[in-house]
């Protein structure tokens, strides 16, 4: 009796670690955000000995690097580990496990320096990074550094104790695991570019250029120590190591500089793309190439991408993997690649409603939400209304003119669409149309449509009580994908005026430039962009002066500034101006039509404003007092050695001028509205065109 | 460690394995083991100071214990004494008495000086000790002075490592320390403070008078005294054990018991339920009331003093099921220290069901000492003469009332707030007891039968409300935010705020809310059947295999998956662990 007793315990015992287990399954959490969940997942799936390029580091390297993009374009079997907020010390773990498992095949290791430089938001990040992770020696290495104490280390071995408050948040979704594959390899692929966002208003500029007399920033004590581990790893282990910092708008000379110096103490090979040279071989536009301003979308990653496919080929010891024995699953998964995530450019560039809905209807688990807003179909041709019809959207097609409309498709099949007299059925009538249910991964959907005839316009598409839907007058359309949780594409075609959706903004921008469209007659967005191009182009210049070389000719200055339009350059002289221009320079300033200038004397004051291209004012004095001239919110003055030795260039309360001997410049941007250059030229020491000076403080 | 760490489970595990291999005789030893590990766990510095006060208390109660022996021995050897002789007897006696009286007063005030010294962390923190830091630090300086003047030590010591500096380095192992008066205040709050481990210092105290009363013997074997102030369970929260009830009870061997070993386990999940699912997630809401007390309302406060209660009373009971339960493991039965309190129809008797082994210990050292008497039994007796019967009785029960209130305030706490719970506490039950006559005339006369259920629910009630009534002194730390929050409940009540959801806001949501209230439920409905006489373990034990293991998984899973630790919780100590 004693003894049967005593059996009981073990067996009591080996269900309560079995329901432990269990339980810690169930409330473990499941990531999909910035493709979490399948990174690491689809990292497991992948056969043993292949990976030969790793890629690690925060969110921008999740948005930017698309290893099938690599595999597609240069045959190289990489892997992009990098998860949000990938803390230096989770990149060491997840190197040592791409080494466990590919050690015979993994030879460069590509790590984002964003991290170095701060310590992520929350220690939770790592946590984050590695919990998928299996079990290796490493990740409980890893684990036992990161608790910070005993409870802590303990709670992290055990899910059930670390998660167990998830029991109120718990989804159907949550009893069933997932094991779908979306084939990115780590890559999260996004369409938004960031001049559709709000923020894109007043957008940062990169900094094109370096300043290395910058202060370097100081870097996080506790991720130097971790990737001083990485280096050695690397070292130790015959792996390529290159540090690399991906184009964001928060990234700052100084941070570069720290992160310069630290592979230069290592000697490790860095690139960093925020800044010339490596900014300028991406051609890489923040507004259209960024998501948000940090992230890059699908266009700057393929961009990024490409550049790192060139790189990898020509620098590493990664092959063309293509057509070779045991990388076939390749060809499936880039067959996979191209049919469910390219689908999201692909429904980004279509320009017909209807092209829209068929695309988005053959992508393989995807869920189609439509809502009408304000109106929808007055601009719809028939040949569009006849192909919804054949699509199973009559009712779409036969929309009455500003009724509330809405439709789910699900896998390529219609499974309803409700207008307003659905709601009327209803009882209601005087209402938007509203409708909520779950799609098959139970995710919950509401979707609301409100057509100008029912009340105010307004439509809605909410999954899971977050908002999708672009609210904009036609047709708001949300292709999401239900298997991994996220959205494939958001938009909204304007079927009340066009029945063609306006092509993308390289289009639009390169037609407006090419048909001479003056900025100000440019859509608001069109204008936001040639004002950051031309923001951008006028930095590019200046850097190029300002690190190529210290002398320069004033013509060669001048030129770009009075050969585009909407540039203002203020010349005034200081001191002495005239004593050693030579006769060549006096001829060539008066084919610019600077006639005052090419017949200045010895110690004259002058003055001179070149408006869009040509001469609009000259003052040349001989007088004992200064000379000035004033316009709105603009104020120059200039006296030689016997009018005040002044020179002064005042901008809106701001002074621009150099204040030196000879020949101070300023040039303004009237459309930028902003001064993007200041320099003077000592015309009585030297010729004009051997040396100038700059304002060290200005860029 | 404490109960609520991760490691607390496998340690009593590893606990059990030892002490039932280990042999019969030896079992105390392994205990021994084990509770030094789990103290020094603590801290290496604590285990010190503890070892030490034992010690004293050791050496104290043998040496009172051998006073005693002596006395015995003269007064049995030597009967056929003359007078003159018996004269000198009894001075020697008087006089081996006043020794014991100094020997048990010397190790109580020892002891006490330093319980005082624990309880008084508030006023370290205000200054309490600066003229004894500054004093000894005026020391220090004069004997540097002095030494300055004898050569080689006048340049060791103006050599700014003087010798004391040194010796202060070397014993408190601070090796930066150059200021002395940092030295002496890192000396105050290092050692001092943790000493203060109340629980034990009240049972060494207990021990020492029951010495000196004859009550027990002395323990002759330090390290067997050793293991009544360390054992594990008990450390952390009491129960404030008798020695010599319960030390017997550790030293004898206890054979392993299958049923015992259960049924004990199963306390201590209990514990854990009641600690982790009901009392933390109250305090999270009883903290953002009274710690963010400007931004609440009246109903909120008194919701969260009602809650607060039952935190309380979850977050202690919880502890002493888990001390009980891991001591019945082993065989070892310590004190119970509550019994059902919120079943109590009076004050009186809430204290006698609730911390049984506090009120038992001011009853047998301080209460019952000062009812004896003599000098109070002289003014008991002069106002019974002079005043009348009654005046005289209450006489003796008011006065050491207030000194076992007062005291029982100050254990508490030092702040004026305990002070007043103190009074408070000690007002009602004197009030009640000396106009318990007027009490019943009054039921009698309003004809109200005081056996009905009604009565019994208006009475349990009543002192539910007491009780609450008293945790509005004590919970918001201070008094004037005492009063400022009592004065809610009547001027801005805005009872709305507790329908609207906003209590939802308040640390914990909805969810967990109704979980923890369904839980306190469950306490209820199991200590009102306790009440009833039902013991529910052996209840439980009496169900078929399958029903019997689903309770148990369905109790154990309650506190992994419903019970607030890990990350998002503060690994919040048990409330009364800093008495």
């Amino acid at each position: 009796m004693k003894i049967r007793k005593l059996l009981r315990v073990p067996v009591f015992v080996i269900l309560l670690v079995l329901f432990l287990i269990l339980s810690g399954r169930l409330l473990r959490p499941v990531w999909y955000d910035w493709n979490n969940y399948h990174t690491t997942h689809d990292f497991y799936l992948e056969p043993d000995n292949r990976i030969e390029a790793v890629f690690l580091g925060s969110s921008v390297v999740v948005n930017g690097i698309s290893p099938m993009q690599l595999y597609e374009e240069y045959g190289l079997c990489a892997y992009n580990l990098a998860t949000e907020q990938q803390p230096v010390s989770a990149s060491w773990v997840w190197l040592q496990e791409v080494y466990r498992l590919h050690q015979d095949t993994l030879k460069t290791v590509v790590i984002d320096a964003s991290m170095l430089t701060h310590e992520p938001e929350s220690s939770a990040f790592f946590l984050k990074a590695i919990d998928r992770m299996r079990n290796s020696t490493a990740k409980q290495e890893a684990l036992h550094e990161y608790a910070k104490d005993e409870n802590d280390w303990i709670s992290l071995l055990f899910p059930l104790f670390h998660y167990h408050d998830r029991w109120k948040e718990l989804e159907p979704t949550d009893w069933k695991q997932d094991e779908s594959i979306n084939s990115t390899r780590g890559y999260n692929l996004v369409t938004e570019r960031w001049i559709d966002c709000e923020t894109a208003e007043d957008p940062a500029l990169p900094q094109y250029g370096y300043d290395p007399d910058c202060d370097a920033t100081e870097l996080a004590v506790s991720s130097l120590e971790y990737f001083d581990r990485i280096v050695s790893f690397c070292h130790e282990h015959q792996l390529q190591l290159v540090l690399s910092k991906a184009p964001t708008a928060n990234w700052s000379s100084s941070a570069h500089k720290a992160i310069q110096e630290l592979a230069g103490k290592h000697q490790i090979q860095f690139f960093d793309f925020n800044f010339t040279p490596y900014i300028d071989q991406l051609d890489f536009r923040f507004l259209l190439d960024l998501t948000d301003g940090h992230h890059m979308n699908c266009y700057g990653a393929k961009k990024y991408t490409h550049w790192w496919g060139e790189w990898l080929s020509g620098n590493s010891e990664c092959e063309n993997k293509k057509g070779k024995s045991g990388y076939e699953y390749l060809e499936t998964q880039l067959t996979a690649y191209r049919k469910q995530s390219m689908a999201a450019v692909e429904l980004a560039d279509c320009r017909d409603v209807t092209e829209y809905i068929r695309y988005a209807k053959s992508i393989e688990n995807s869920a189609v939400l439509m809502a009408v807003c304000d109106e929808g179909t007055d601009a719809l041709t028939e040949e569009q209304k006849k192909k919804m019809e054949e699509d199973g959207l009559g009712k779409l097609a036969r929309l009455n003119y500003r009724d509330s409309y809405v439709a789910y498709i699900q896998d390529g099949e219609v499974v309803f669409e409700m207008d307003q007299r659905d709601a009327d059925s209803a009882e209601n009538a005087d209402a938007s149309l509203s409708v909520d249910f779950l799609l098959p991964r139970k995710q919950r959907v509401n979707m609301q449509s409100c057509g100008t005839g029912h009340g105010d316009a307004f439509s809605s598409i909410t999954v899971d009580g977050v908002e999708y839907c672009l609210n904009q007058r036609g047709i708001n359309i949300v292709v999401y994908d239900y298997l991994n949780g996220a959205v494939v594409n958001s938009t909204c075609f304007d079927t009340c005026v066009s029945p063609y959706r306006e092509a993308d903004y390289e289009t639009r921008y390169a037609h407006a430039l090419k048909n001479g469209t003056p900025a100000d007659a440019m859509d608001e967005k069109l204008r936001e962009l040639y004002l950051y191009n031309r923001r951008y182009d006028n930095w590019k210049q200046v850097y190029q002066w300002r690190t190529e070389s210290s002398s320069m000719s004033f013509f060669s200055w001048l030129e770009p500034w009075i050969s585009s339009k909407g540039y203002t350059v203020f010349i005034s002289v200081m001191d002495e101006a005239s004593d050693s221009l030579t006769e060549d320079n006096r001829d060539g300033m008066l084919g610019l039509g600077l006639a005052a200038l090419s017949g200045i004397e010895y110690r004259d004051s002058y003055i001179g404003i070149i408006n869009d291209g040509s001469v609009s004012y000259e003052e040349l004095d001989h007088g004992y007092e200064p000379i000035e001239w004033s316009g709105v919110d603009c104020l120059v003055k200039s006296g030689g050695m016997d009018s005040g030795n002044v020179s002064s260039v005042m901008i809106c309360g701001n002074e621009y001028s150099i204040s030196m001997r000879g020949l101070n410049c300023v040039v303004y941007d009237k459309e930028l509205k902003e001064v993007v250059d200041t320099v003077a030229f000592d015309t009585f020491a030297a010729p004009i065109d051997m040396e100038y000076k700059m304002r060290d403080d200005f860029i | 460690m404490i109960f609520t760490d991760y490691l607390f489970f496998p340690f009593v595990l590893l606990a059990l394995l030892f002490y039932f291999i280990l042999p019969l005789r030896a079992r105390w030893i392994g205990l021994l083991v084990f509770s030094l590990v789990f103290f020094c766990t603590w801290g290496l510095d604590y285990c010190l100071v503890v070892l030490l006060i034992t010690f004293i208390a050791w050496l104290a109660g043998i040496v009172i214990d051998s006073r005693n022996h002596t006395r015995t021995k003269r007064k049995n050897g030597e009967a056929s004494e003359t007078k003159s002789s018996l004269e000198a007897g009894e001075s020697e006696s008087r006089r081996k008495k006043q020794n014991r009286i100094i020997l048990l007063v010397s190790a109580v005030v020892i002891i006490l000086v330093l319980v005082y010294v624990r309880t008084q962390q508030n006023l370290i923190a205000a200054g309490f000790f600066e003229p004894v830091v500054r004093t000894v630090s005026g020391w220090n300086a004069a004997i540097r002075g002095w030494l300055g003047t004898i050569p080689y030590l006048g340049e060791l010591v103006s050599g700014g490592k003087g010798w004391n500096t040194a010796l202060f380095q070397w014993i408190f192992g601070f090796k930066n320390a150059t200021d002395k008066t940092a030295v002496v205040q890192s000396v105050v709050y290092t050692w001092i403070v943790p000493v203060g481990i109340s629980y034990y210092v009240l049972s060494l105290i207990g021990y020492l008078a029951d010495i000196y009363w004859k009550k027990q013997c002395a323990e002759r074997n330090y390290f067997k005294l050793l293991l009544f102030v360390l054992y594990f369970p008990k450390i952390l929260e009491g129960p404030i054990s008798k020695h010599r009830i319960v030390g017997p009870r550790l030293v004898e061997g206890h054979r392993f018991d299958y049923t015992r070993v259960c049924f004990g386990l199963q306390r201590v999940v209990w514990g854990f339920f009641k600690k982790l699912v009901i009392a933390d997630h109250l305090s999270f809401l009883v903290n953002e009331v009274f710690g963010n007390y400007q931004a609440h309302v009246g109903s909120e406060f008194l919701l969260a003093a009602v809650l607060g209660t039952v935190q309380l009373y979850c977050d202690f009971s919880g502890c002493m099921d888990i001390a009980l339960g891991v001591s019945e493991c082993f065989g070892i039965q310590l004190e119970e220290n509550f019994r059902q309190p919120f079943a109590s129809c009076s004050v009186a008797e809430f204290w006698r069901r609730w911390h049984i082994t506090l009120g038992v210990w001011f009853k047998d050292y301080v209460f019952m000492p000062l009812v004896i008497s003599p000098r109070l039994m002289r003014i008991s007796g002069f106002l019974r003469e002079r005043i009348g019967k009654r005046a005289g009785k209450n006489f003796m029960t008011v006065i050491p009332l207030a000194v076992v209130w007062l005291l029982t305030g100050l254990w508490h706490g030092t702040g004026k707030n305990y002070l007043l719970w103190g009074i408070y506490w000690g007002a009602l039950i004197s009030l009640s007891t000396v106009f318990d006559p007027e009490i019943r005339k009054l039921t009698k006369w309003l004809k109200i039968d005081t056996d009905s259920e009604g009565f019994r629910f208006f009475r349990k009630s009543r002192t539910f409300c007491l009780f609450v009534i008293g945790r509005f002194i004590t919970i918001p730390g201070s008094l004037a935010v005492s009063w400022y929050t009592a004065q809610s409940v009547f001027t801005d009540f805005t009872p709305l705020r507790l329908v609207d959801g906003s209590i939802f806001t308040l640390g914990i949501d909805w969810p967990r809310f109704i979980v923890t209230l369904l839980a306190a439920a469950l306490v209820g409905f199991v200590g009102s059947k306790r009440e009833k006489g039902v013991h529910i373990r052996e209840w439980i034990a009496a169900r078929p295999l399958l029903i019997r293991w689903a309770i148990y998984y369905a109790i154990i899973f309650a506190v992994l998956i419903f019970g607030a630790y890990g990350p998002g919780y503060d690994a919040s100590s048990f409330v009364y662990m800093r008495y």
